[in-house]
């Protein structure tokens, strides 16, 4: 096959409207089936509290390095304030709004137990701290699944 | 056909680069971002993309080799100067957005390993990255960082020591729809991301420019295809032991990879403190390899548009634009990173960015390569354009799409 593309060539104008009107119905019907922003943000919170005890976890038994398991713990403590500054900043209402007043305390617990826990990296009181920091993932991701269903 | 050893050494040392060079800090954090929330299931997206680099790069190195022109010449040339600046613009912006993000992720990877903040790598990273550019011969820059970046197949063996489910892999890779809790746009959103990380621009033009620093003609055309067919699916199968790791030891773990700590953690499950060492120097191996060729790629392109004398092979007296590019390129990289910006975030950007200015990139290289005026009897054939237009619609949707996802599921959230 040879072809040419000729630079003079005007631009389709049709296709173009056809592709922009295309786009903005992808956009309408994308913003239904979008997540829930505070599923979202729970969902957050339970991974950075979990990747936080998994490095607390890691280090004890040897396999991560004290830099990386410190650095995952600073990216986890980065991540949950995210998480928490995020679901508080929501306007929700009814069952949403229970879930979220449920969910403040939680964060702010999982935040002082990652506090915590990055004090006591390399202690033996690391794997007690870990447990707690599991125990509050969990939780959130209870949460995170009660807020997600509510949709 | 007898090959002399030279010739063999020469091919298995451009397949060995093209392997470590396919993975740089997109791949990484991409593939594992993937891989952690949606198991294997996008791995077809890194085998759609290993096919459509292969394609375009060999498009791009023939069109050099055949006409012992540069690409970015020969677009101007053919397409006229506006369509060309297009062109320069969208990929050049995309290029410097990739060098920042692989700056940051030399940073990361030091900051792994020292435990100091990444901010503080930023100004030595780019002054060794400008007196390597500056002083070092362009086939020993290649060579070192490609072989380097081989380290990184820690994730491939650390994923048989892991001794996973081989079933429940191969369930993920047929399976191709959302894991659990994951809608249908954010499936989107990362299939287009994957995409963009595999082809990004800079990777094609390194590729046709490289051609010429080693002089290639028609007779190593040979070699292109060797290193396309061989080095870029080898390169894909890296990737995807790196989705496959955080597939392995993240997703159980109810952890969503976000970080680079996160994305070389499964390899020290595996292998311990010596393991985490080792894919730690394959990182920033492969971050500091891409930061060289993103930093060229800029160098090359505006100075073939321009028409200026372009190449690590001229001495900066003899290319003194080329060479300030340079320079000007890793400047403006290290000021945006100093900036305290997330490297993760900035390459989360360079890899969605990257798949909207891909039909800018591609289609130049495909007019281009159906011109017999520069290709002569290398002109694209039927097979070839069947199957870069395949590509090319890809290319399209996934450039179309790329945006409103992003907005839509708030960068993949």
């Amino acid at each position: 096959m040879r072809w040419r593309q000729r630079a003079s060539e005007p631009p389709a104008r049709g296709i173009e409207k056809v592709a922009a009107s295309l786009l903005t119905i992808a956009l309408l019907v994308g913003c239904g089936i979008a997540k829930d922003p505070l599923a979202v943000a729970l969902g957050d919170g339970s991974s950075a509290t979990a990747s936080a005890a998994f490095a607390l976890e890691h280090h004890s038994s040897g396999r991560l390095t004290g830099p990386t398991a410190r650095t995952m713990l600073d990216d986890a403590r980065r991540e949950l304030s995210t998480a928490m500054e995020q679901v508080s900043a929501l306007s929700a209402s009814g069952d949403r709004a229970d879930v979220q007043a449920d969910a403040l305390p939680l964060l702010a617990r999982a935040v002082h137990d990652l506090h915590t826990a990055a004090d006591r990296i390399g202690s033996a009181e690391a794997d007690a701290a870990a447990a707690r920091l599991r125990d509050d993932a969990t939780a959130l991701e209870r949460l995170e699944k009660q807020a997600a269903s509510l949709r | 056909m007898k090959l002399p050893m030279a010739k063999v050494a020469g091919v298995s040392l451009g397949i060995l680069t093209a392997i470590g060079g396919f993975v740089d800090i997109g791949d990484l954090v991409t593939n594992a971002v993937v891989g952690s929330r949606f198991g294997l299931s996008l791995a077809w997206v890194v085998a759609v993309s290993v096919g459509g680099i292969a394609v375009f790069a060999h498009m791009s190195g023939k069109v050099t080799a055949v006409s012992g022109r540069a690409t970015f010449e020969i677009i101007r040339e053919r397409l006229g100067p506006r369509a060309a600046l297009a062109n320069l613009i969208g990929s050049t912006a995309m290029t410097l957005l990739t060098l920042m993000a692989e700056i940051g992720g030399v940073a990361l990877g030091l900051q792994l390993l020292t435990g100091v903040m990444p901010v503080a790598f930023i100004l030595p990273v780019a002054l060794l990255l400008w007196l390597a550019l500056w002083r070092v011969k362009f086939t020993v820059l290649e060579n070192v960082a490609g072989l380097m970046g081989l380290l990184l197949f820690a994730f491939l063996v650390a994923l048989f020591k892991l001794g996973p489910d081989w079933g429940e892999l191969g369930r993920q890779i047929v399976q191709q729809t959302p894991a659990t809790g994951e809608g249908p746009l954010t499936y989107a959103f990362y299939a287009v991301a994957l995409f963009g990380a595999g082809m990004t621009p800079y990777e094609v033009f390194f590729f046709s420019s490289g051609a010429a620093e080693e002089k290639w003609g028609r007779r190593d055309l040979w070699l292109s295809r060797v290193n396309v067919s061989l080095g870029f699916p080898i390169g894909g199968m890296l990737a995807v032991s790196i989705a496959a790791c955080a597939a392995v030891v993240m997703l159980p773990a109810g952890i969503g990879v976000s970080s680079l700590s996160q994305v070389v953690a499964p390899v020290g499950v595996a292998f311990g403190v010596a393991g985490l060492v080792v894919v730690l120097v394959g990182v920033l191996a492969a971050t500091s390899g891409a930061a060289l060729e993103t930093a060229l790629s800029c160098g090359y392109s505006i100075a073939q548009y321009a028409g200026w004398p372009w190449g690590k092979r001229l001495r900066p007296a003899q290319a003194p634009q080329f060479h300030a590019i340079l320079l000007v390129v890793i400047i403006l990289g290290c000021l945006v990173m100093l900036s305290g910006i997330d490297p993760v975030m900035v390459t989360e950007f360079s890899v969605v960015f990257s798949a909207v200015a891909l039909p800018l990139t591609y289609f130049p290289i495909l007019v281009v390569a159906n011109d017999p005026q520069y290709l002569g009897d290398q002109t694209n054939g039927r097979v070839m354009n069947f199957f870069a237009l395949i590509y090319l619609v890809i290319v399209m949707v996934a450039a179309v799409a790329a945006i409103p996802l992003m907005i839509l599921t708030r960068m993949g959230a």
